[in-house]
C-alpha cells in the first residue's frame, strides 16, 4: 500500500512538470513557519445523559527530597555528603494558572538557635534552564526569591534545587524548617500555596 | 545553544498522529491537557529520537524547509525549551545545553 501510495503521490506531483522533478525535490523548500504548541480543547467524556461539570482541580505544590552534598563555607574539611534536602519543588494542576509564578523559600533552624549554621542553596532550574534567584541571609535564616512564567499549556512545573551549602562544621547539628510561599493567578484570582519541608544536619 | 545536546521524548507521553495532515496530538500522562503540533512543530517532534543532536536536527529541518527569514535556529531552540517545560521531551543524560 505504501508503494502504491507513493506512486500516486509522485504521479500527482510530477504531472505537468519538468521531467526529472521528484516529490522529494518539490517538498524541499516548503516555507518555514514558527513552530508552536497548540493547546487542545478538552472534550468532556461521552455519557448517556449530561452530568454536572466537575469542579476544576486547584493547583497544588509539594517538595520531593533528594540527597545532595552540602558544602561548608568554613572549610572543605567540613563538607557533608548524601544529605537529604528538598531537591524538587513540584507544582501540578496548573491548567487555570496564568502568567508569572512567584516563590519565596525560607530555610531557618527550628527551634530558632543562634548557634546553628545557615543552610542555603544557589541554583534553581526548570528542566535545563536556569532560573535567576535572589538570595538573602539574615542571621542563620536563608531566603530565596525567584519567579517563573508558566509556558502556555503547561499543567505541571518542577523546580530543581541544587548547590546546597552551610556556614558550619561537621560537629554542628540542627533541624531546619523549609517554608515556601508560592503566589500566582489562578482563574482570575490571586492564590497562594505554602508547601513545606525540612533539612536535618546531624553531628558527624 | 549547545548544538550537541540530544533530546528524547519523555517516557510518559502518549501520542496520536495523522500522516496525511502532518499533525500529532501529545499528552504527558501527568498533565491534564493534551497539546497538538502541526507542520514544522510536528516535523521537529518526529526528528526527536534520542539520537539526533540539535545540530543535526536543524540540518534536517534546513533541508526540508525554506527559512527565508533566517529565524529557524532561534525558533527551534525556543520551541524545544517549551517542549521541555511541558515535560514532553528531556535531554539525554550526560548532555548539556
Amino acid at each position: 500500500m505504501g508503494a502504491h501510495l507513493s506512486e500516486v503521490l509522485n504521479a500527482k506531483v510530477t504531472g505537468g512538470e519538468k521531467p526529472g522533478m521528484s516529490r522529494r525535490r518539490v517538498i524541499a523548500g516548503v516555507a518555514w513557519s514558527v513552530p508552536v504548541i497548540m493547546t487542545a480543547v478538552a472534550v468532556p467524556p461521552a455519557s448517556a445523559s449530561p452530568g454536572p461539570t466537575p469542579p476544576a482541580t486547584p493547583a497544588s505544590g509539594s517538595f520531593a527530597a533528594g540527597t545532595h552534598n552540602v558544602l561548608s563555607t568554613v572549610s572543605t574539611a567540613h563538607d557533608r555528603t548524601g544529605v537529604a534536602v528538598p531537591a524538587t519543588l513540584s507544582l501540578k494542576d496548573l491548567g487555570g494558572v496564568t502568567g508569572s509564578i512567584g516563590i519565596v523559600l525560607t530555610i531557618s533552624p527550628q527551634p530558632a538557635a543562634a548557634a546553628a549554621p545557615a543552610v542555603s542553596f544557589s541554583t534553581v532550574r526548570v528542566g535545563t534552564a536556569s532560573v535567576p534567584v535572589s538570595p538573602s541571609t539574615a542571621g542563620n535564616t536563608f531566603t530565596a526569591n525567584f519567579s517563573y512564567t508558566l509556558p502556555a499549556g503547561a499543567a505541571t512545573l518542577d523546580f530543581l534545587l541544587s548547590g546546597y551549602s552551610y556556614s558550619g562544621r561537621k560537629q554542628d547539628a540542627a533541624t531546619y524548617a523549609v517554608t515556601t510561599v508560592i503566589t500566582f493567578q489562578e482563574r482570575g484570582a490571586t492564590k497562594q500555596l505554602t508547601p513545606n519541608s525540612s533539612i536535618t544536619l546531624i553531628k558527624l | 545553544m549547545s548544538g550537541h545536546c540530544i533530546w528524547r521524548r519523555s517516557r510518559h507521553v502518549a501520542q496520536v498522529r495523522t500522516h496525511s495532515a502532518n499533525r500529532v496530538a501529545l499528552l504527558n500522562l501527568d498533565a491534564t491537557q493534551p497539546v497538538v503540533l502541526e507542520g514544522p512543530a510536528a516535523a521537529i517532534w518526529e526528528l526527536i529520537d534520542g539520537q539526533r543532536t540539535e545540530q543535526s536536527l536543524l540540518a534536517e529541518l534546513g533541508a526540508r524547509f525554506d527559512d527565508q527569514a533566517g529565524q529557524m535556529q532561534a525558533q527551534v531552540e525556543s520551541f524545544l525549551a517549551s517542549l521541555e517545560a511541558q515535560r514532553l521531551i528531556e535531554a539525554v543524560r550526560g548532555e548539556s545545553r
